[in-house]
């Protein structure tokens, strides 16, 4: 069980530029799942890889339980890395995969075999020690990847991207099965997802980066609730965004005067609700007349395109809900207190 | 379809085999053969005298062929040592100057050995190392290098490092992540790459005459001095002698160098 801090840490490359990653940091605590998400090419994979001792830092500094790791080489840091390839060698079985970092240790032979075995009852694929990596599929590589890093029971376990290579089934089964793994051996762990389904679904704590820089952390609900700005409110998939001055308790915008919650930004701001928030029918408080502009079926949910007041707003609504409604129709509409936020 | 294809594989290689191996039957039968004369299909009369005088210590054959042999094994060793890092390099990594780096190191397959090789001997003389085992291997190393080095870029083009950053970080140090890692997946291809220096150093005629000045004698100065000197029996044993290092690496690496080895992988099964 290892606390994992990462202070100031950055990269620059020799070449100059903007840093890849840029005075990040943030604190896992022991025992949790961090999820490190971002779009493509934010640092978030620089960031695993200085943690797992593979890149050097060009400053700022990396704990483990308040100890900096920073001089000691990857082989020896106990910070094990899954790749986002299951990376197995291919000239070894599978045992041989899942042993090879006790073997490494020079841990006797016996020891390695019964240790590998328990370890591939963990992963499911106790039958499986003797093939070889191309005889495997790729769910079964993954289990396999994740079973070698698990067995040296690392102070720190890195994943990066360990779902993105799998298609949709596989990915939720394989979702279930590190959040299983992770509670059953308490492993640190940090992970590099661009998916923020995928982040909210496993993280106990999500840290949003945006071109190498650390933008908001906090627990995943809070991301949907009380997004730090538009550009992380637009990552969650957060659409609607209506400027406007908040007073007191009111926020004052085309939509009308809106009840805000207790410790809104005060001021010339945006307010913004998220999509499945917005409530159909009107209520004691917030509520609107809107004018349907486009009706869009998602299967499990319904987008509904407003207009009020010369804004425009998008709801998210169950199907039964919008069944019989038509564009160019008028409807009520509440927007809870609760569920408002006002961005910078 | 289905008939035809493997009966014509079959033609192409005896097509193949008899190519290679015509040019070595006169060889064969001058080897055995005491006056051969045109226009005689066959000599006249058979002997084992020139093996006989070829195998004994007196005419120097198993002294040259010992010294051909040493001499190519460390061509070829070094060739390999100095090809892994300096073919990792042009096969992984993407540097400023890479193109002149490839041409300065096909530079010596361009050149001809015979317009370096008077160069090369003022400069082995001002270091003294004309005239010695030491000074032949160093210059063998020259032409042998490059296709060396080609063929480990091509295998380590292949090679994904992320295999290597994955064993640092299950716990191996650097030369348990080259023991088991790096060199199982590079292993064929650095088999190759020593096959051909030992080949390019085993057939080098000028370069070992130009260094060597007379005092190493490699198996191709003595044939070439039988040879020139009329002793077509005594020349043809040796080359029969020349031809087997070879034949003998290929039969034996033949299963490393089949199949999916990627070194291999561009010249198909051989």
């Amino acid at each position: 069980m290892t606390k994992v801090s990462l202070l100031d840490l950055s990269k620059t490359h020799p070449g100059g530029g903007l840093a890849a990653v840029d005075s990040l940091s943030l604190e896992v605590e022991s025992g949790r799942i961090l999820a490190l998400l971002g779009p493509s090419g934010c640092g978030k994979t620089t960031a695993l890889k200085m943690i797992a001792g593979l890149i050097t830092p060009s400053s700022g500094d990396i704990r483990f339980d308040g100890d900096s790791v920073l001089q000691e080489a990857p082989e020896q840091r106990g910070a094990v890395m899954v790749f986002q390839d299951p990376l197995l060698f291919p000239h070894m079985s599978v045992a041989e995969n899942v042993g090879f970092g006790l073997k490494m240790r020079g841990l006797a032979p016996t020891k390695t075999a019964l240790r590998v075995a328990e370890m591939l009852e963990m992963v499911q694929l106790p039958d499986l020690g003797r093939r070889r990596p191309d005889q495997l599929s790729g769910g079964q590589r993954q289990r396999v990847a994740l079973a070698r890093a698990l067995i040296l029971r690392p102070k720190a376990l890195l994943l990066d991207e360990p779902l993105s290579g799998l298609d949709a089934g596989l990915r939720a089964e394989m979702q279930g099965m590190i959040a299983a793994l992770q509670k059953a051996t308490g492993v640190t762990t940090i992970f590099v997802t661009h998916d923020q389904e995928e982040a909210v679904a496993l993280a106990d704590q999500v840290a949003l980066m945006f071109a190498g820089k650390l933008r908001q952390i906090g627990r995943p609900e809070e991301f949907f609730r009380r997004p730090a700005d538009q550009s992380v409110a637009r990552f969650f998939g957060g659409v609607n965004f209506v400027p406007g001055t908040a007073e007191g308790a009111l926020f004052h915008s085309p939509l009308g005067p809106l009840h805000l919650p207790e410790g809104a930004l005060q001021g010339s701001g945006v307010l913004t609700i998220r999509p499945e928030s917005i409530r159909l029918g009107a209520g004691a408080e917030n509520a609107l007349t809107a004018r349907i502009v486009q009706i869009a079926y998602l299967g499990n949910q319904t987008r509904l395109r407003l207009a009020v007041g010369g804004v425009q707003l998008e709801a998210s609504l169950p199907p039964d809900l919008v069944a019989g409604m038509q564009v160019g129709g008028d409807i009520n509409i509440t927007l809870p207190r609760s569920a408002i936020w006002v961005l910078d | 379809m289905s008939g035809a294809g493997p009966v014509l594989r079959t033609l192409a290689g005896a097509a193949m085999a008899l190519a290679l191996m015509a040019p070595l039957v006169p060889l064969a039968v001058w080897s055995f053969a005491r006056g051969w004369r045109f226009p005689d299909l066959l000599p006249q009369e058979w002997t084992l005298q020139a093996w006989r005088h070829a195998l004994s210590g007196s005419s120097g054959v198993l002294e040259s062929l010992g010294v051909s042999l040493f001499i190519a094994a460390c061509t070829a060793a070094l060739s390999v040592a100095a090809a892994i890092p300096a073919g990792r390099a042009l096969g992984l990594y993407r540097f400023r100057g890479k193109p002149l780096v490839i041409l300065l190191m096909l530079a010596p397959t361009i050149v001809p050995g015979l317009a370096s090789g008077f160069g090369l001997q003022q400069v082995f003389l001002a270091f003294g190392l004309t005239g010695s085992l030491g000074g032949v291997i160093l210059v063998h190393l020259i032409p042998a290098l490059p296709y060396a080095v080609l063929v480990l870029a091509a295998v380590f083009a292949g090679f994904d490092p992320a295999f290597e950053q994955q064993a640092r970080s299950l716990g191996a140090g650097p030369a348990q992540v080259f023991a088991h890692v790096t060199w199982p997946a590079i292993r064929p291809g650095v088999l190759v790459a020593a096959l051909f220096a030992f080949l390019v150093s085993w057939s080098q005629y000028s370069l070992t005459l130009i260094i060597g000045g007379g005092q190493v004698v490699t198996l191709p100065l003595l044939l070439f001095g039988f040879a020139a000197s009329g002793r077509h029996d005594l020349a043809g044993a040796i080359g029969i002698v020349s031809v087997l290092p070879g034949a003998l690496i290929l039969i034996f690496s033949a299963r490393s160098l089949t199949g999916r080895s990627p070194a291999a992988g561009g010249l198909g099964p051989i």
